[in-house]
Order: structure tokens, then C-alpha cells, then sequence
């Protein structure tokens, strides 16, 4: 017998259980005296263990914090923490069992008909939140990151680790293919491991299969999905506190299901008592886990399965009170355990009720793999035929040795509203016969109305049982009435499983820990990092700071980071004319030095995305885009060069390349002494570009002005950044530089009416309503979106994009709406306050008759009205007199 | 840090025969960002040019290649990429060729559960039979798009990351987190000698 040095405690609500090596958390439990295990669903009915074997819903519990954990397959370990779930205060004595006792106020689907009333939901809404649901989540601090996600790739995968399963295996890896096997139970063998089989030689196999070097032994690990493409998905659950619970992506060149059959439950009143348990399950706790579930026992079941069970439990030394058919069993009778089985002529006590159940093959792999189920009425079972290709099944998940004889068909007469077939919702084989009646007589209504099959046990327990009573009802056949939709994850899944470790990941520019030093206060925008604005170190506001930086643009100089802008590097002879035909402008005719404002629409004319292009030589130009639309771009002028043969050939630098902009009436004297380059406007005119020397790296210069002062946009090579970035912030020290943010260039651009597509412009914005109407040259060759351009251009638009500045000191959101004559006109874009102008700026949608100077406007400002004018010109500069100084 | 080929690059993150031992036993992690890498496409491109044994030619796409190699030898590389082309221009189709180096950040995961750390960033095949020495891929590493190339160290399975240059430190994270449990080591220049050896 074990020695105390191999016993194991964990703690049971509270309470220290021994268990014993080798022990499930259901054995142990069982072993120290718990039989019930959890309440049920709907009524809070008492429910103890049933299959043993992770298929049905009775052994749910808390488990270190995961709720619904199957704990007649999951090991013990030292230290394990285990509460029971759904039942208050205790298994024993839970209060809501007065549930059942109204069950007549709660027929099937009572929900649906009794929760339509507001009023009622409004009244009933916090009672049902506290007792709806099965199990508590987690808090977010009780899941630790250990979770992760695996990618596997083999040969051949088997999934089942009974005999078939392991012969398949066997032979598989001594062709010589790279086998993963995977099996939910703790120690492989199936069947095997708990019927006396006289063909058993499974130590062999076993031994077998761990020393082939081709194989790798999944156990304890169950898969819940085989999708396309052989993709099998596989959680493998912690062994221990430290490990994580891992999510296996197994890609196999074939899948062999060798899932074997389970046993399903028959149908009789008090069929769910505790103690009414599966023969296989009684025969796992004997054989598994030496524990005999009782003295006296009653066997259910039909020739010739029930004898060599019999023959088993007398063995173990439980006495067998009788053996009685299916068909004459009354009910069963008991308060909080099984006490007696009341047949058509006699009432037999005992205190174990086992039940050869109807053998199902586990067929719900293959089912979501594509296969069918086809009802076979000689060996009482659905049947998976028509199996996809590189799937194939093996053992008795094929119907092989099952016979319909075992048992009858599983029907009931009559109904009863206590003999469950469902066990995860509490549905009788009355709840059935009700909905059929009212007018759900298709298995897959049938099922959606009840939720039969759709509790944790998705079917396992309650499909057959299910399809016989539909069947019964609707004078069907099993084969007319068929089978539900199995879908993946069955059975569940958890969802830091799914989630896996948090890789979440960052982009970070060349400059980040220059920004970090200068005090950035970081704005997300998608994975990038970017500064908002910097932090004063004497805690000015974010207003203050913003308002300092716009400043020293306006008035001296500025640097900001614009590294995020898409950079894409284009050669080839007929870089022109793929531009011209992917941009609504034109570049072809672009000098070599020379740079133009571009913009990219589709068929439709809607404005796309927009940018800058280059022309650093005849056959190289270069371009950007705004910072999220990169990667569409790009392949947008892959997809349009398909097919062209077109000498185009284009690199993104974008992750190469650090970029800059150096703006105010000052950039030029802080950039002089860095570059070789003359940056006088006779030699480097406002929209010119230039290749050249800043602060030793090499560098492409274009002198553009999106926030409206003299300035170059400077890009060069990203292991250059911090030390370009230290130059320039070194040589403007002199003129009180200083670097600005996302903030400040949005309001220094929104005054010098400068739109940002995807903020100001949305999906049905096209070039003529925004302002932009000089955008598109219509008399090119045919581009994208020319057609729906000249038909926009002859068509006056219906709203336009326009300025508007507040009459008074409100500053209305982004998104407020327009008003016109008290109704809604249209809505702003963008507003900011503007230094420059004492009152706050913005861009909005106005009715295009509204969109002149002076127009009157109201805005909606935290739900008053204030008053706003419409302006025409840019507040700043309107001119661009200061671009080209 | 140390100056390396005019890079600043880590000489050591501790021990270096430490790290070297842990990379043979299990797996280290190196940041080979320093490398010399350019990118050549073009209609000339039908076969990868021989630029000699100390650089290694990747095919990424249809007339697309990567080319990696120490900043010593680059520009021997590119004279001799120069002297092919001067042929092949005359002669047309063109051959472009652009500098990638400061693209990328480069990533290298070595040591015999190389593989092992890395199936739990991707779900690229990295078994011996799809992913052989000197091969080349590309798919998405802790979800970021990656060039992911092998090329060994002696008696070392050696996997290369190469992903966009911002992505570096969070990409490092994750192939540290992914090695945790095999006691992944990072590499220093030191260590990666011993390796070569
Ligand atoms: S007893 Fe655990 S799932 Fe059935």
C-alpha cells in the first residue's frame, strides 16, 4: 500500500484531501467521501460523477481559479486548489434546488416568452445575472501570462490513444513518418486501461510507442478542432503551476481520428440521481483508481453487454441486487442519494445504479472535418462515411464491434419531466416532447430552442437521446431525423488559451529614446509609438506645452519626428508612369530635384491616401505615404503593376529610413552648418529635393510645409537617428529650438488648411468636395478613378470641406455636429484652439451652398449651441508667402 | 559594447563562455543587426549572382534576392555586383540594387531548441526536412512579418529573424519570453566567436 511519502494533498473549499499518485481530482475526491459533485444548470438538482472520462457535465468545478474544469481527467497536484461551482452555500445544501419545484413556471424556452416585457427584464434582470452562467471567470490578475501558443508540423497525426489508436501510431512511425499521437486522458491506452480484454497487450504498446524516435506523445492534451487543411487544434493543459497552458496548431500531412466510442446515459425518471452512474465510469474508479462506488448495486442494460460487467463488479466484491432491461425500469427512487431502481414488478434497493449505456462513436472530429453521420441500424449508431481526403478514422469510432443489440432504440414512453437528456440544461424528455409540440419538430430548431447539445457537454451525453425522443415524437426515423451541426471547439476551450502569451507588437522610431529623455507623452497610433506633445519639466498642462511648442514653430524653430511616414523607394524606367496611373495627379513630367504634392484615389474617385513624390534621379524616385496606409499602398501599386511588365521596381524603406521635419522662420540657419547642401531658396526652392549630407549620414532633404513655415523633411538612415536628431536640437540651441508633437503639428497644419486624409476625409470623400479640386489632371492618360473624377468634376458637390472659426471661446470635439437653423448640417473634423487666432479653429462638412465666406453656422459644444463663421482662405498665410522664404 | 565593423555592438552580456555553452546546449539569442544587407531586383536578375564564399545570396521573390553579408566584405560585394552589372546594362534588362541594412533588424536564434522556442512565435515548418541549412522564408514571427533565413553556426542550427528595424526591441522581448523555459541565453559578439569556432 502507498506510503505516506507519495500522498498528495490539495485543498477541497478550504478543506486539505489526500490523494494518492497517479489520482484525478474527482478520484480523490470521491475517495475521501464527496459524492456529489456539482448542481445542475437550471434546477440545482444534485449531480455525482457519471462518465469519468471528461464527456459529460457532472464533475465541473473550480480548479487554481479556472472555472468548468473536467476533474475526473485532470491529475492532481500538491497544493491544487479546488472549489465547487454553482451551488450556495454548499453542494449539500444549495438553495436554489427550490428552483425545480417551479419548474411548471418554467417550461422550455420560458425565457423567450416571459423576457420579451421590458418591465419584466428590468425587474428579473439582477436575479438572473447572479444566477446565470455556470462558473465565475477569473479576475485579470488571477491569470498570469502563462499561456502560449505552439506550431507543429507532422507526418501523420493520430488523434485517440486506445488501441487503435496506438496500433495506428505503431505502424505509421515504422514507415517512417513523423507521428505526433494525441489523447485527452492522463496515460494512454483507452478501453484498455479498464476492461479486461484478452487480446490486451497494452503495457507492449505503450512501451512501444515511447521508444519510437519518429513519435511525440501528446497526452492529457485533447484536441477540439480539425479545420482546413489538416489543421488540428490542441490544448495542452498545465502539468504544473509554473508551466503554461498551451495551444497546439498541429499541421499534419494526415489525420487518423481514433477517438474510439463513449457511452451515453438512458432514459428513465430520476435518471440523474447520484449515484446512477455509466458502466465505464464505475469500471474506471475500480480499475483506475481501486475505488469500489458502493455495496450493493443495480445493472441496467441489455445482452451482451451487461454480463462481463457483471461479471467485473462482482469480482471487485459488489453485490449485484439484480440486472434489469432498459424497458422495465420505472424510475429510480431517491432523496440525496440512489436508494432503490422501481421496475414494471419489483423495487430493488441499493446504493449504485450502473447503466450500459448506448455506445457512441466519437465521431465529432471527423464530423467538422467535413464528414457525414449516417444512422446504421444494426449497430445503433450514427456512422461517420464520406470521410475528406487525408482523413481517415480507425477503431471503434468506425462502428467496428458494435452491435444494436447492446441496447434499444433510446426512447422513452411515456415523456417525463425527470428523466433527463439532457444534464447541462436540464431538459427532459418532457421539455422535448413540449417543444416538438410547439412546433419545433426539426432536430436543429429542436435544438436551438432547447439548447440540448449545446451545454459544456456539446452532445455527448444527450445527442442520441435527443434524435430518439425527436424521432419518437415526430414519427421519424433516426435516419430521416439525422444529426446536429458538430462544431469546433468541442469541448471548450479556454480563452487565455486562445489569447495565448501577449505579444503585442511594438514599433518603435529610431528616435524613441531621444523623445523618452525630452519627456514624450506617447500617443498609440496603431503599433507605433509617437509623441503627443512633450512634458515641461515644471508640469506645465498638455494646453501650455502644446501652445509652447506651436510657438517656437510659428516664431523660431521646430523638430519633429515624422519616422512613421510609409517610405517607399521606387526604380526602374517607368517608375512615371505607373505614378501617373496610380495617383489622380501627374508625375511623369516631375524634374529630377523637383517634389509634388500627391494623392491617391480609386475607381471611384475617393480619396485613398496621400503624400509626397520625389524625383531623386530619371529612374528613382521617392515616396511617402501617411503613416497607416503603408502597407495598402504598397500593395496597391503591386496589384496595379501585375501584368504591366513595367520596369518598376519598388523597396520600402519605410523601417530604414528616420525621418525629420525641421520648421520655422529658423530651419535654415540651424541646418546650414550640418549639410554641404546650399539651402538657399535661388538654388533649393520651396518643393525642391536634394540628396546630401546632414550631420554625416547621407540624406534625402525635400523642402515642403505641411505646418506652413520654411522647413525641409529630412530622411536618413535609421541607426542615424538619435545622432542626427542630437545634432539638430544642438545647432538650434542658439534659437531656442525645440521639438513639438502629433499636438502641435495638427494644429499648426489645420491653420494652414492642410486635411489629413482618413481624419478630415472619410470613405466617400472625394478630391472636388474636399477642397482639392486641383488635385486630379483630368487631361492624362487613363489613371484610377478618372472616369468618376470628370463625371465629380461637372457636378457641383452636395457638402464641402470648410474652415470655420468660433465666434466665442468655445473649443467644440472632433465629431461635433453643424447646425444649421436648428437641424443638422453636417459635422466637424478636426478643431483645435488656435494661438494665432485667440479662438478656436476647425475643419467641418457644411452644405455646399454654406461653404462660403462669412456663412453663419452653429456648433454643438457639450450639448449647447455656440455660433461659428465659415472662412475660405487659411488662417495662416494663405498665400504660402512664408513657405517659400 | 564594443566598436564592431563600425557598429556599437554588445561584446558580451556577462560571460562569454557561459553564453557559448548555453547556446550549444539550448539557445541563445544574438543581434546581428550590424550585418550588411541589399536588396537586387530587376528583369537582369534570373539567377543569383556569385558574389563570393563570404556572402550569402537569399531568393525572396521573382526576380528578387537578399544579400547578406559582414560590412567588410560589402563592398567587395557591390564592386563585383557593379562589375556584373556594368556587363548586363549595356546588354539590358537592368539590375537594381538597393541598401536594405538599416531596413531590417536581425535576429539570430541558435542552439539545438532553437526550434523549439521559436514554434511558439510561428507557424512557419522549421523541421530539418522543410527548412534545411541555407534556406530561406518568409512569415510572420510574434506577428510581425519576418524574413526568416537559416544558415548555421558549425554544429549549431542557426535561424536569422529579419524584421522591419522598429520592431527590434519587441521582437527581442518575445523570443526571450518564448525562451524563458529553455533557459535561452542572450549572445554577445565575444560568445558568437567561441561559436564560430
Ligand atoms: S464525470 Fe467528469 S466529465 Fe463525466
Amino acid at each position: 500500500m502507498s506510503c505516506p511519502k507519495d500522498k498528495i494533498t490539495l485543498e477541497f473549499n478550504g478543506k486539505p484531501v489526500t490523494a494518492r499518485p497517479g489520482d484525478t481530482v474527482a478520484s480523490a475526491l470521491y475517495r475521501s467521501g464527496q459524492r456529489i459533485f456539482t448542481r445542475s444548470f437550471k434546477y440545482h438538482r444534485r449531480r455525482g460523477l457519471l462518465c469519468l472520462a471528461g464527456k459529460c457535465p457532472n464533475c465541473l468545478m473550480n480548479v487554481d481559479g479556472a472555472p468548468n474544469v473536467r476533474t475526473c481527467i485532470t491529475l492532481v497536484r500538491a497544493g491544487m486548489r479546488v472549489t465547487h461551482q454553482n451551488a450556495s452555500p454548499s453542494l449539500e445544501n444549495d438553495w436554489l434546488s427550490v428552483v425545480q419545484h417551479f419548474d411548471r413556471l418554467m417550461p422550455v424556452g420560458w425565457y423567450y416568452k416571459t423576457m420579451t416585457d421590458p418591465r419584466v427584464w428590468h425587474t428579473a434582470e439582477p436575479f438572473v445575472r447572479k444566477i446565470a452562467g455556470l462558473g465565475t471567470p477569473p479576475s485579470p490578475d488571477a491569470v498570469s501570462g502563462n499561456y502560449e501558443h505552439a506550431y507543429r508540423h507532422s507526418d501523420v497525426a493520430i488523434i485517440g490513444g486506445g488501441p487503435a489508436g496506438l496500433k495506428a501510431a505503431i505502424s505509421e512511425a515504422e514507415n517512417g513518418r513523423q507521428v505526433t499521437l494525441v489523447d485527452d486522458q492522463p496515460e494512454l491506452g483507452g478501453h484498455l486501461r479498464y476492461t479486461k480484454i484478452a487480446e490486451a497487450a497494452l503495457p507492449e504498446l505503450v512501451a512501444k510507442v515511447q521508444t519510437l524516435p519518429n513519435m511525440q506523445v501528446l497526452n492529457g492534451s485533447y484536441c477540439f478542432g480539425l479545420y482546413e487543411g489538416n489543421l488540428l487544434g490542441i490544448v495542452q493543459p498545465r502539468r504544473d503551476p509554473d508551466d503554461a497552458e498551451r495551444l497546439i496548431h498541429l499541421r499534419a500531412g494526415r489525420v487518423v481520428v481514433a477517438t474510439g466510442a463513449y457511452e451515453s446515459p438512458l432514459l428513465f425518471p430520476n435518471n440523474d440521481l447520484v449515484g446512477v452512474m455509466l458502466s465505464t465510469g464505475v469500471l474506471r474508479l475500480i480499475h483506475l483508481h481501486g475505488i469500489i462506488p458502493g455495496k450493493v448495486a443495480v445493472v441496467i442494460g441489455q445482452s451482451p453487454l451487461v454480463e462481463p460487467v457483471v461479471a467485473d463488479l462482482r469480482e471487485a466484491g459488489l453485490q449485484i441486487a439484480a440486472t434489469v432491461a432498459p424497458k422495465s425500469v420505472v424510475r429510480a427512487i431517491g432523496k440525496k442519494y440512489v436508494t432503490r431502481i422501481e421496475t414494471r414488478d419489483a423495487r430493488h434497493a441499493c446504493d449504485l445504479v450502473v447503466m450500459c449505456g448506448h455506445r457512441i462513436p466519437d465521431a465529432g472530429l471527423l464530423h467538422q472535418a467535413g464528414a457525414r453521420l449516417e444512422w446504421n441500424a444494426g449497430k445503433g449508431a450514427f456512422i461517420p462515411t464520406d470521410l475528406p481526403a487525408h482523413v481517415s478514422a480507425v477503431g471503434q469510432v468506425t462502428g467496428e464491434s458494435l452491435s444494436a443489440a447492446a441496447t434499444l432504440p433510446p426512447v422513452l414512453d411515456p415523456a417525463s419531466k425527470r428523466a433527463f437528456v439532457c444534464l447541462c440544461s436540464d431538459v427532459s424528455s418532457q421539455d422535448l416532447a413540449n417543444a416538438i409540440d410547439e412546433g419545433f419538430d426539426h432536430i436543429e430548431t429542436l435544438k436551438r430552442y432547447t439548447t440540448t447539445t449545446m451545454g459544456p457537454c456539446q452532445g455527448r451525453m444527450c445527442q442520441l437521446p435527443a434524435i430518439g425522443v425527436c424521432a419518437r415524437q415526430t414519427n421519424h426515423s433516426m435516419a430521416e431525423t439525422g444529426v446536429t451541426t458538430g462544431r469546433p471547439p468541442n469541448p471548450g476551450v479556454t480563452l487565455g488559451a486562445l489569447a495565448g502569451a501577449r505579444h503585442h507588437p511594438t514599433r518603435r522610431t529610431p528616435m524613441h529614446y531621444e523623445h523618452e529623455a525630452a519627456g514624450a507623452a506617447w500617443l498609440d497610433m496603431g503599433e507605433w509609438k509617437r509623441s503627443r506633445y512633450y512634458q515641461s519639466p515644471m508640469g506645465a498642462s498638455e494646453k501650455q506645452c502644446v501652445e509652447q511648442e506651436y510657438r517656437a514653430v510659428r516664431e523660431r524653430v521646430g523638430l519633429i519626428d515624422v519616422s512613421t511616414l510609409g517610405k517607399l523607394d521606387l526604380k526602374g524606367r517607368d517608375v512615371g508612369r505607373l505614378l501617373d496611373h496610380v495617383y489622380a495627379g501627374r508625375f511623369s513630367d516631375l524634374r529630377p530635384g523637383r517634389t509634388r504634392y500627391g494623392v491617391i484615389c480609386d475607381e471611384a474617385g475617393i480619396m485613398l491616401d496621400d503624400g509626397t513624390v520625389s524625383r531623386l534621379a530619371d529612374d528613382h524616385f521617392f515616396v511617402t505615404t501617411t503613416t497607416g496606409n503603408l502597407d495598402f499602398v504598397l500593395q496597391w501599386m503591386n496589384w496595379w503593376l501585375v501584368g504591366t511588365n513595367w520596369d518598376v521596381y519598388i523597396t520600402n524603406l519605410t523601417s530604414g529610413l528616420a525621418a525629420v521635419n525641421l520648421a520655422g522662420p529658423n530651419a535654415r540657419e540651424v541646418l546650414k552648418p550640418l549639410t554641404d547642401c546650399d539651402l538657399s531658396t535661388a538654388a533649393f526652392p520651396y518643393m525642391a529635393c536634394r540628396v546630401a549630407q546632414v550631420a554625416g549620414a547621407e540624406a534625402i532633404l525635400m523642402r515642403i510645409g505641411f505646418v506652413g513655415e520654411t522647413g525641409w523633411e529630412i530622411h536618413f538612415p535609421a541607426e542615424s537617428g538619435p545622432d542626427v536628431w542630437k545634432a539638430v536640437m544642438e545647432a538650434g540651441r542658439k534659437f531656442d529650438i525645440k521639438p513639438f508633437g502629433i499636438e502641435a503639428q495638427r494644429l499648426l497644419r489645420l491653420e494652414k488648411r492642410h486635411i489629413i486624409v482618413g481624419v478630415d476625409s472619410d470613405a466617400l470623400t472625394n478630391p472636388f468636395e474636399a477642397g482639392m479640386g486641383w488635385v486630379p489632371k483630368l487631361d492624362k492618360e487613363d489613371f484610377i478613378g478618372r472616369s468618376a473624377l470628370a463625371r465629380l468634376a461637372t457636378q457641383p458637390p452636395k457638402q464641402k470641406l470648410a474652415c470655420f472659426i468660433m465666434n466665442e471661446a468655445d473649443l467644440p470635439e472632433d465629431g461635433a455636429a453643424i447646425m444649421i437653423g436648428g437641424q443638422l448640417a453636417g459635422r466637424v473634423t478636426s478643431a483645435r484652439f488656435s494661438p494665432g487666432q485667440g479662438k478656436a479653429i476647425g475643419l467641418a462638412w457644411v452644405p455646399a451652398e454654406t461653404a462660403r465666406e462669412g456663412a453663419e453656422v452653429q456648433v454643438r459644444v457639450r450639448g449647447r449651441v455656440a455660433r461659428a463663421r465659415i472662412t475660405e482662405k487659411a488662417f495662416y498665410d494663405p498665400d504660402g508667402a512664408r513657405l517659400r522664404m | 559594447m564594443v566598436e564592431h565593423q563600425g557598429w556599437q555592438v554588445a561584446a558580451t552580456f556577462g560571460n562569454p563562455s557561459e553564453e557559448a555553452a548555453r547556446t550549444r546546449e539550448s539557445v541563445g539569442l544574438a543581434d546581428l543587426s550590424w550585418m550588411s544587407k541589399f536588396n537586387l531586383q530587376g528583369s537582369g536578375m534570373k539567377n543569383a549572382p556569385d558574389l563570393g564564399p563570404d556572402v550569402r545570396v537569399w531568393l525572396l521573390g521573382r526576380r528578387e534576392y537578399l544579400v547578406t553579408c559582414e560590412p567588410l566584405v560589402a563592398d567587395a560585394a557591390k564592386a563585383r555586383l557593379v562589375q556584373i552589372m556594368g556587363v548586363e546594362t549595356r546588354l539590358r534588362p537592368p539590375i537594381y540594387v538597393t541598401d536594405v541594412t538599416s531596413v531590417y533588424t536581425q535576429l539570430m536564434v541558435a542552439g539545438p531548441n532553437s526550434r523549439e522556442v521559436l514554434s511558439k512565435l510561428t507557424s512557419l515548418n522549421l523541421s530539418e526536412g522543410a527548412r534545411g541549412n541555407l534556406s530561406c522564408a518568409q512569415a510572420n514571427v510574434a506577428h510581425v512579418h519576418a524574413v526568416v533565413l537559416r544558415n548555421d553556426l558549425p554544429g549549431i542550427p542557426a535561424f536569422h529573424l529579419l524584421v522591419g528595424r522598429e520592431y527590434g526591441e519587441s521582437l527581442w522581448e518575445s523570443v526571450l519570453h518564448a525562451g524563458h523555459e529553455s533557459h535561452i541565453t542572450p549572445l554577445g559578439l565575444e560568445a558568437q566567436k567561441l561559436l564560430q569556432k
